[in-house]
């Protein structure tokens, strides 16, 4: 009968559209929401119905599914971009607090206690006996002494902070993982029509902070699972997860993923915050090993020549520095010098004439001595090219976390632009929704109208 | 390509915005209150060799120029020790000359022999001329008299030097043997001189004149010596002082912020860090939902 044929009709047209206004209701006031994708209502006609004589008849609108309006090309590439920005920003950050170890421009950075060290020496060219010039190259040779032990203490402590960090965040990760695994489930089991819309979202919102944390290839399934690759690596794959651990020493800690019953060491090909904080590591690690080797390097060619000169007392020089195994942190003027400046040995015969500074010249000669990077380089030299090293790759990461920061905000302004919520939008599909409703409804006043008439004869 | 600009984008992009101009207010003001515009390595990895090259070598030219400074002192002291003797030994030859004539009777000359052994006590405390404590014709063994009661030297004949430039040392004390003893001892020529005069010996006078012209010789080639020396300590501290100047400049040029380039940078960001929060603010008011 034609006339519950179209009460039919306008009553799917009725849900339809009530379902249309629910459908913005919810992007509406998720229009602030972090990580909320729209939600975009697809209808179609249903199926018509074959009646008497073969003809075909409507049978109304139907909501085929509530679609979130995502291109999951773009997702992937901004968390990829994320990861990337994520990585330099931690090395920059890191590296940042190593650098101001060193006080550049400050007169206790280590270049400037090295340069005051060899000013006292030749301040003491004018009076090689006086004890108050001999106490000033002892105070300068520890101060010089406790610079180096600062700069080195900042690259181990750098290199300590880096490593319990990277241990704190592999649980948090693991967590995460298995958060999404437990999510992937879920969405594989969730009705067709109404969509896991809301568990895509938190399992966005899970994988973006795992693409932050250490950066992650993403592969979409057919069904609505996702597979997640570091270094080509699975760690989430068919609802399966693989734990990351940490394991080895401190100072070569390394990052594994267990693959059944192996491990997989992964340290390398890790992005993210993680990523960054290895790649910090690896800064801080040279820049200790630097100084080490200036610790070393410097004290033998010093202490050499001090062992040719003569102290006060006209016996031959002894070590001025000292250092054990950590050369740089170690580093310190020898204990027994330490205590009595008559032991400085700066006399070039054993005569104990005051006056005589022989050794002295030649002492101040090991600062223009070329001791490192193959005999090119003199110590002040080094220690300068240890600064711009560091400040080099401090620079470079900071340039890489802008560069990678704009390619990520352009990336997610075009995720935003597909995926955000616009009001003006849902304003315009409020006022469409509201037009279906009412026309829907006047269908059916029209169908009741026609039903009394009918009723009426 | 355009793209569909949604609030969220647009309060997105916003965001960037801000954070992003804030972050160069940050290294703007940090260069304003420190005044310098490099800070850490990373503010300009490439200068920061040249910086420390300029700030070393200040360093060093402090250094040199106070080394020089007290030289030059010292070398003033030397100088004045030196004509002092000059003038002592001159006065000896005059002694010697008039009292060598035949007309002086041997009391005169035992009165003469009084007065050049006064000259000589002048001679032994002149060559044992102190500059803050130091004895400075006693060599290296600068902390004892070079010459003692006797005449005889007691320094040590290697010379003190003190570093007044790169590869460039003077001389903080001289080898008195060799400076006031050399040819001539002036100390036995006195000796001589008063040994002869008490003996009426004009024959042994004549010969004393030959020993202090000696003497006097000696001290002529010091004072051309030291002249060498102060030129050379002066040269220095100039060298030094002048050097520190250009450093001085050089190291600011590197260093230090251009404090009117940063203020107005600094103002140029504040006003489009307010125009991007005034555009923020204004989102409110433009959606279609408060024309509804």
């Amino acid at each position: 009968m034609a006339v519950m044929n179209t009460l039919n009709i306008a009553h799917t047209g009725l849900k339809t559209a009530a379902y249309g206004i629910e459908v913005t209701a919810q992007n509406v006031n998720n229009a602030s929401t972090e990580g909320y994708v729209r939600r975009r209502v697809v209808q179609q006609p249903r199926a018509p119905t074959r009646g008497n004589r073969g003809v075909y008849r409507g049978s109304g609108v139907a909501v085929t599914s509530v679609n979130r309006s995502i291109d999951r090309n773009v997702v992937a590439r901004t968390l990829e971009a994320l990861g990337d920005e994520a990585q330099a920003r931690a090395s920059h950050e890191s590296l940042q607090v190593l650098e101001t170890g060193f006080r550049e421009g400050d007169l206790s950075s280590l270049a400037d206690r090295f340069d005051q060290f060899f000013d006292s020496l030749s301040e003491l060219t004018m009076e090689p006996a006086d004890y108050g010039l001999r106490q000033s190259v002892l105070n300068a040779g520890e101060a010089f002494a406790g610079s180096l032990n600062r700069a080195a203490q900042a690259t181990v402590d750098t290199v300590a902070d880096i490593e319990s960090r990277i241990e704190d965040e592999i649980g948090d990760i693991n967590e995460t993982l298995e958060a999404i695994q437990a999510l992937d489930r879920q969405i594989s089991e969730s009705d067709a029509v109404q969509g896991p819309a809301d568990l895509l979202d938190h399992r966005d919102a899970l994988m973006e902070q795992v693409a932050q944390k250490i950066g992650v290839d993403i592969e979409y399934k057919a069904n609505g699972q996702v597979n997640l690759f570091v270094g080509g690596h699975a760690i989430v794959q068919d609802v399966h997860i693989r734990e990351l651990t940490v394991s080895g020493s401190a100072g070569s800690l390394e990052v594994q993923l267990s693959v059944d019953a192996s491990v997989v060491t992964v340290t390398g090909l890790i992005g993210g915050e993680l990523g960054g904080l290895v790649a910090a590591r690896s800064v801080a690690q040279d820049t200790g090993d630097s100084l080490n080797t200036f610790a070393e390097d410097f004290a033998d060619a010093f202490n050499t020549q001090h062992a040719l000169g003569y102290d006060r007392t006209s016996a031959v020089g002894g070590d001025f520095f000292t250092f054990g195994g950590s050369a740089a942190i170690s580093f310190a003027l020898d204990t027994s010098l330490a205590a009595d400046s008559d032991l400085v040995a700066v006399a070039g015969a054993p005569s104990a004439e005051v006056g005589d500074g022989d050794n002295l010249t030649a002492l101040l000669a090991v600062e223009e001595s070329l001791l490192f990077d193959g005999g090119t380089k003199a110590s002040r030299d080094f220690i300068s090219s240890v600064y711009s090293d560091l400040g080099s790759e401090v620079r470079g990461f900071e340039i890489d976390a802008e560069t990678y920061a704009a390619a990520y905000s352009d990336l997610n302004s075009l995720k935003t632009a597909i995926s955000a919520v616009d009001l003006d939008d849902e304003a315009v599909n409020l006022i469409r929704y509201q037009a279906s409703y009412e026309a829907a409804a006047r269908v059916v006043s029209v169908a009741d109208e026609m039903f009394e008439t009918l009723m009426r004869m | 390509m355009i793209f569909r600009t949604t609030w969220h984008s647009r309060m997105d992009f916003m965001s960037v915005a801000s954070n992003r101009i804030g972050a160069e207010m940050g290294k703007v003001n940090e260069q304003i209150s420190t005044g310098k515009k490099i800070n850490r390595p990373s503010d300009d990895p490439g200068l920061i060799s040249q910086l420390h090259s300029v700030r070393e070598a200040l360093s060093n030219q402090e250094v040199y120029s106070r080394n020089g400074g007290q030289a030059e002192q010292l070398h003033n002291v030397v100088d004045v020790a030196l004509k002092d003797l000059h003038l002592t030994l001159s006065e000896s030859r005059e002694l010697s000359v008039q009292f060598a004539n035949e007309h002086y009777n041997p009391s005169q000359r035992a009165e003469a022999a009084t007065e050049a052994d006064s000259l000589r006590d002048r001679l032994l405390t002149l060559a044992n001329t102190q500059f803050a404590d130091r004895y400075v014709f006693a060599g290296t063994a600068y902390d004892a008299q070079a010459f003692d009661s006797t005449g005889t030297y007691q320094g040590s004949t290697d010379e003190p030097e003190t570093v007044v430039g790169k590869d460039l040392t003077v001389a903080t004390g001289f080898d008195g043997s060799d400076m006031l003893t050399g040819s001539s001892d002036m100390f036995t020529a006195l000796e001589d001189l008063t040994t002869a005069l008490l003996a009426d010996d004009t024959a042994g006078i004549t010969a004393a004149i030959d020993q202090i012209d000696d003497a006097l010789r000696d001290v002529e080639n010091a004072i051309v010596s030291l002249g060498g020396e102060m030129g050379r300590a002066g040269d220095a501290v100039d060298l030094s002082e002048n050097m520190s100047v250009e450093l001085t400049g050089a190291k600011a040029n590197l260093e230090e912020a251009n404090v009117v380039e940063a203020y107005t940078r600094l103002v140029q960001l504040q006003t489009n860090f307010e125009a991007t929060m005034a555009a923020a603010a204004m989102q409110r008011y433009s959606g279609l939902f408060s024309r509804l």
